[in-house]
């Protein structure tokens, strides 16, 4: 999805939580946003929180929650990553 | 004089660019490094065996972390073969249970004569499923596996929301409404009523609980309950109609007591593998840390919509945080 004016001002006006603009503004520039990116957010406090922006992101766009491996042999790993379809 | 001069300039930009990030480059690098003499700590400790440590956390057992684990194991070992045996580590919240049987299974494959499954702390909903595949459970005092009953994730048109429930749930619910037209409360049960799903959606989710019922008794009655069929379909309804609630602690004697064979790790693995789990959240820590400096300098350019609402702090050196330029 280009990130053109109007998409910008749809984000905006998306919401009133800030947290979830700020992450759909994030998801549309990178168009894949980790668990570990949500969290350093600035305005998130805890895990129930990236929850709920997970929750929010995979239900208002054309995203989905996934698993991503972070690393391999000698400690297999993985984190849950959003992206945009 | 010149080769060293530069060394020492670019053991100093080095040290600007670490103090810039708020750690020293290499601490990564040093954990990883912990992490791999505890994973050979753990191996020597259970008899020299090959450990496969599987730290999925909070990120949920999918389609793709089948695909992942056989591409380790292949990366690993040559192929599937009567291997002497296989511990898997394994710390998991849960997500498919197809795939999570399917990792099962991959698992046993590459350790034909023997696998256990080492619990540091969590192996919930789904990963239960993993542990099941497993001659024998190991955990540490504060381990638990959970129930399996599957959670069904459905959006709320109403409240604009994801909402996650269990097919448990719709027996509850169906109980309530009933006991509310028995208690003359006709106007509130009707409503309940007109607030369920079509009826083939509710007796669907209903039995999806036979999927985790099945997948166990598979599992169990093949091996760690080998030839003891009904053993192991009483385990498997426990595990998926029994308990209150999705986040039950299963710790190890109430493993023990619905069947399970498991057993707690003697001290010295208990320390290596909480030793482990520590390394790994420590890791995680630094990760966070870093993300959030980088969140810093992205939050920069974000729209001035947005950019008006953020904390002071993190307006600094944008381009519209008021600050005079030369």
């Amino acid at each position: 999805m280009p990130i053109t004016t109007d998409t910008i001002q749809a984000v905006v006006a998306s919401s009133e939580k800030l947290s979830f603009r700020l992450a759909a503004w994030l998801l549309l520039k990178k168009k894949e946003v980790s668990f570990t990116e949500l969290e350093a957010l600035p305005t998130v406090k805890d895990e129930k929180d990236v929850e709920a922006i997970i929750d929010y992101l995979t239900s208002h766009f054309n995203a989905e929650k996934t698993t991503q491996k972070t690393a391999s042999w000698p400690m297999l790993s993985w984190e849950t990553v959003v992206k945009l379809n | 004089m010149a080769t060293a001069k530069a060394s020492i300039e670019k053991k100093s930009r080095k040290r600007q660019s670490a103090k810039a990030h708020g750690k020293k480059p290499d601490a990564i690098a040093e954990l990883d490094r912990q992490i791999s003499k505890t994973l050979s700590e753990i191996s020597q400790l259970r008899d020299g065996a090959s450990v496969l440590p599987l730290f999925l956390n909070k990120a949920s057992i999918k389609d793709k972390t089948v695909d992942d684990v056989f591409d380790e194991l292949r990366a690993k070992y040559e192929k599937p073969g009567p291997r002497e045996r296989l511990d898997v580590i394994l710390e998991s919240s849960g997500g498919s249970i197809d795939a999570a049987y399917n990792i099962g299974l991959l698992l046993r494959r590459y350790a034909s004569k023997e696998l256990n499954i080492l619990v540091p702390r969590w192996a919930k909903s789904a990963a239960t499923v993993i542990a099941c595949a497993g001659d024998k459970i190991f955990f540490t005092p504060v381990a638990e596996l959970g129930p399996v009953d599957p959670q069904i994730t459905m959006f709320n048109p109403l409240e604009e929301r994801l909402e996650e429930f269990s097919p448990l749930d719709i027996d509850s619910t169906l109980d309530l409404i009933r006991d509310e037209f028995k208690n003359g409360h006709k106007e509130l049960a009707q409503g309940l009523l007109q607030r369920l799903q079509f009826p083939l959606t509710l007796g669907g989710i209903k039995k999806s609980l036979d999927v985790g019922s099945m997948y166990i008794t598979r599992l169990l009655k093949s091996r760690m309950l080998k030839g003891d069929k009904e053993k192991a379909a009483h385990v498997a309804k426990c595990l998926v109609h029994d308990y209150a609630n999705h986040g039950f602690c299963i710790e190890v004697d109430e493993a023990s007591q619905i069947g399970l064979v498991c057993e707690m790790l003697p001290d010295d693995q208990i320390d290596a593998l909480w030793k482990l789990r520590k390394l790994m959240n420590e890791k995680a820590l630094i990760e966070k840390q870093k993300k959030s400096k980088e969140m810093q300098e992205l939050l920069k350019n974000v729209p001035p919509e947005l950019l008006k609402q953020l904390p002071d702090l993190l307006k600094q050196g944008s381009p519209d945080d008021g600050t005079k330029t030369a």
